[in-house]
Formats: C-alpha cells, structure tokens, sequence
C-alpha cells in the first residue's frame, strides 16, 4: 500500500545544533505507529517538522505522493493530517461545547448542536456532563481525551498524537486505548510518540526508534523489544541482564 | 415553555437587550434636554462603539492594538477631507471613512504575521506613533498641529439634523445599536467561535485547520473600520480635530474603558465608557485628579473585578442564589 505520509531525509537543525534527521518515515491509514526514544532525540521536532509547524532544515515530507514542504500547518490539517499536543490539548477558556464546535465547523458540518457535540464526546468515551464545564476545568485526562476529540472530529486520514498517555490514570489510559483501537476500525492511521511503552506496543503495527535525532531501529513491537541496540539506548543496557 | 422556545428565546436575549438599551438611551434627550447631559451621552456613546471594535478584538481574538486611537483619528481626518476638499456629505463619506479605518486596521495587523504577544502590542505602539507624525506633517492634508474644522451645515440623516444637539445624539444612538447587533451578531457566529478559539490557543486552531494569521487580520479591519466610523462621528461631534486627540493615550483610554466594563461582553466597553466619561464629570473631578483616579479605579479592578463590571452582576446573581447544591442532595 502507498504511504499516506513519507518524509524523505527530513532533517531540523536548531543553530547549528542537529535535533532531527535525516529521518526516513512512512505511515499509512489504518496503521498504528509508535515513535519512541530517549528524552531529547527529537520526537517532537520531528512531529513539529512533519505537522508544517516548524520549517525543515533540508529534506521533504510527502502526503499522497505530494510534497508538502511549503504547505502550511493549517492546510496540512485539512488535507488530513491532524496533529495534538502534549501541553495546550483544549482551548481553556471556552465551554467544552465550543470546543468541539471549532472542530465541527472546521470539518464543515452544517450540524453544530448538541447531538453532534455529544456524538465526539462518545466518541472518546467522555461523559455528557462535562459539556457545560471550561475545557481548562477538566481534568488532565478529560483534557488529553478531549484533545483527541477535537482532532477526531476533524475525521482526519492520520492522526499525530503527541504523549496521548502522559499524566494519564489506569482509567485514562484504558480509554485512550480504546478510543485508538476504534480509530484503527475506522481506518484512521495514527502516529503516536510516548514513554509509557507499556501501554503503546501492544497498540503499534510498527514502531520506530528514534536516537540523536535518527532512526535507530524499526519493525514490529517484538522486533524492537529484542534488538539489543534499542535496549541500550532507551534502558541504558538490558533490564534483565543489568539487574543480575 | 418548551425547550426549543426556551433555546430560541436565550438566543434572542442579547439582540433584545441591545435594543431595548438602544430604545432608553433614545429617549434620554426627553429625560434630561440639556445640551450638557447630551453632549456628554455623545462623547460616551462615540468612545462605546470605538471601544467596542477594540473590546471585539481583544476580548474575542485576543489581540490587543495600541494603535486603536490611530485609526479613530484616521476615521476622523478621513472623514474631514471627504467634507472640506471632496464636498462630500456626512452619509456619502462614511463608507469611506469606515473603508480607509478597514484598510488601516489590517495594515495595522500585518505584523502580527510575523510576531505575537508583547511584541506585536509594541509594534502597534510604534505604528500609533508613526500615524500621529503624519498627521501632524503632512499639512496640506491634515492642516498639521492646527488640525482641521468641519461644520456640518444643514445636513440631514434619517430625518436628524446634524447641527442639532439631541438630533445628532439620536443619530449616534441609531449607529451605536447597529454596531453592538452586529457585534452581537459575529460574537455568536460560527466565526466568533474560531475567533475564541485562536484566542485560547492559537496552536491547536492551526492545527485544526484554521488560518490564524489570516483571520487575525480580518478582525483587526473590521476593528479598524468601526474605530473609524466612530472617528467620523466625533469629528461632526466636536467639529474640530488635531493630531494631539488621537495620540496613543487615547489608546490607553478606549483599553481602560474596555477593562472598566468587561473585555469578554458585548457591552462592556458601553458600560465602562459611560463611567468613564460621566463618572468625573458628576463627582466634579478635574482632567488631572480624574486620570489618577482612573487609575486607582483600574489598579482595583484588575485586582478584584479583572473581568470589568458587567462581571459584577454574574457574581452578585450567584451570591443571591446562594451555594450549590449537589443534584438530590
């Protein structure tokens, strides 16, 4: 199957200073991929390069076979790629109702009501109630499903979700896990960068491990467990073997 | 009641409220005939449309623009070279005046393409001061420190007569209502919903399709097209302008009655401009004791009351209904 997305030695320097690349990446809808590595080795830049909100250093991103390069962030949003963040999830300050609104008027639905509110909260499995509440009086995990909705409603073709578990209870967590397992049926690809690598390989179809800003490893979440490069670089050594 | 009724009539409330606030101020020259009262109900109701254009812009998009006070006075020298070198009537030249305002405002926003926050409010800074040396030199224009005068005569609007005291007062109500509807109108459509959310954060707006950049500069033209109609309004009101009237302290005074009466409701900046100019005036303050009060009044309410007055009546509706409950309790 072509790739939705491809970057082709996409690389980000900051002054100088390499954060990224060159990077090799592809994702396809329907497809699950993890992004994992240390603190620092370019995770977020890379979801910030390939999302139009930061400009690459040299390299090209890729989506349906076009590059996007020059496209800015907003259009690369309504081409289908739809990106969250780890922080600024909601927009605080407006009623959780307005907050999907935003989404349902970007999608263009003639519908903005209550129904249609309530439909994407279902969705990620939040209650009705929480309609009325600020989106910045949610609790963090309320918040981080909530920016899920928000990009979800968008029905985007790949979704980058940016540390969907971080901060998260066990009953965050198993929701977001459901909410991407249902966005899986759907046909909604995901790329998802995380720590929590418990609650993410069992989710990935693939996952690509990232080091000093380049690919290290990538494959299956089997693959990548055994590969003894992986362990150094993301557990300082084999867990196993350091504890005998 | 049904519902639906209920629904519909909290969705009519603000526009009817509008109206009927409209329908008083109307009928203030019956009330209280004096050519003072009217005078000062002229200059408040011209500082609430102007504030309002900036209360839309910052309580709605989150900009802030100190160069407000610029495109008023652009509005008003616009609006005076229509009258005196184009012999241009007061209805024929206020889609000029409002267009230049629009062109000026989005001018104005341009550097916001560019930078954001504190920065972005300095640059306006910069731009206000620049307008005001333009006026100020170019002479064959703006009649330079001097200024310009324009005498209405005997024009007419919507029957009124501009020379005419409560005449032109009612005018300036007509323009004010007409204003806060569609203020009220924009706040409460799909675009005021985007306009919030580019407030709240203008990242996730990007990131969900929406282009920031492009609708910050529309909201500040529509700003700058409001500031400037108010600016026409003023120059028939007071007859006679100069550069000094539109430096950037008015700015700081269309923000303070802004902040008085509440960035986030509609009418807000009618509240705090109606304090504004009338408070000193009945208390019997001088120009100089009444700038530190207002200063005092502002350090308070940023203290207790950030959200400006109006937000005083929320809070005072809760208190009287007393705590919550919790449901079955």
């Amino acid at each position: 199957m072509n790739p939705l997305l491809r970057t082709q030695m996409l690389t980000k320097h900051f002054a100088g200073i390499r954060a990224v690349g060159p990077v090799d990446f592809t994702a396809t809808s329907g497809e699950i991929v993890g992004i994992i590595g240390p603190n620092g080795c370019g995770k977020t830049t890379f979801f910030n390069v390939v999302s139009g909100f930061m400009k690459p250093t040299a390299g090209q991103v890729f989506w349906e076979g076009q590059d996007i390069v020059g496209v800015p962030a907003h259009r690369r949003a309504r081409l289908g790629m739809v990106r969250t963040f780890q922080e600024r999830m909601v927009f605080p300050g407006t009623p959780v109702r307005e907050n999907l609104q935003t989404a349902l008027i970007q999608y263009g639905a003639s519908d903005i009501g209550d129904e249609a509110v309530t439909a994407a909260l279902d969705y990620v499995g939040l209650p009705h109630q929480v309609i009325d509440q600020m989106a910045g009086h949610l609790s963090w995990g309320e918040c981080r499903l909530l920016g899920m909705a928000l990009g979800l409603v968008l029905k985007p073709k790949i979704l980058l979700l940016d540390e969907p578990f971080a901060g998260l209870n066990r009953v965050g967590a198993e929701r977001v896990t459901s909410t991407l397992r249902r966005l899986r049926g759907d046909g909604i690809g995901a790329v998802i960068v995380e720590h929590e690598m418990d609650l993410l390989l069992p989710l990935c179809d693939r996952v690509v491990v990232l080091a000093n800003g380049e690919v290290l490893a990538e494959g299956t979440s089997q693959e990548i467990l055994q590969r003894e490069d992986v362990r150094t670089v993301y557990f300082g050594g084999d867990p196993v073997a350091r504890d005998q | 009641m049904s519902s639906g009724s209920r629904s519909r009539l909290r969705r009519a409330a603000p526009y009817g409220g509008v109206l009927l606030l409209g329908l008083i101020a109307f009928l203030l020259p019956q009330v209280s005939p004096t050519s003072f009262v009217l005078s000062l109900a002229t200059t408040a109701l011209i500082y609430a449309i102007a504030a309002a254009g900036l209360g839309f812009l910052w309580g709605q998009s989150g900009q802030l623009s100190l160069a407000h006070a610029a495109v008023f006075g652009i509005g008003a020298y616009t609006a005076a070279v229509c009258a005196k070198q184009l012999g241009l009537s007061f209805a024929a030249s206020l889609p000029i005046s409002a267009g230049v305002g629009l062109v000026a405002g989005a001018l104005v926003a341009l550097p916001s393409l560019r930078t954001s926050g504190h920065y972005f409010v300095i640059l306006t800074f910069a731009v206000s001061e620049v307008i005001s040396v333009v006026e100020m030199r170019w002479e064959s224009l703006t009649g330079g420190v001097n200024g310009v005068t324009t005498l209405p005569g005997a024009q007419t609007l919507f029957g009124l007569r501009l020379a005419g005291r409560a005449d032109y007062y009612s005018i300036v109500v007509i323009f004010a209502v007409v204003v806060f509807l569609v203020l009220c109108l924009l706040m409460r459509s799909r675009w005021g919903i985007l306009l919030r959310s580019m407030r709240e954060n203008p990242d996730l707006s990007t990131s969900l399709g929406i282009n920031v950049p492009i609708n910050r500069v529309i909201v500040f033209a529509l700003s700058g097209a409001i500031a400037a109609l108010a600016g026409q309004l003023y120059l028939y009101h007071v007859k006679s302008i100069a550069p000094e009237a539109f430096m950037s302290n008015l700015s700081i005074v269309f923000l303070l009655v802004v902040l008085l009466g509440g960035k986030s409701y509609l009418l807000g900046p009618a509240a705090g401009a109606i304090i504004y100019v009338f408070l000193p005036e009945y208390i019997g303050l001088s120009p100089v004791r009444s700038q530190i009060a207002f200063g005092v009044i502002l350090v308070v309410m940023i203290l207790t009351a950030p959200d400006g007055v109006l937000s005083l009546i929320g809070r005072l509706r809760e208190r009287l209904r007393g705590p919550r409950t919790e449901a079955g309790a």
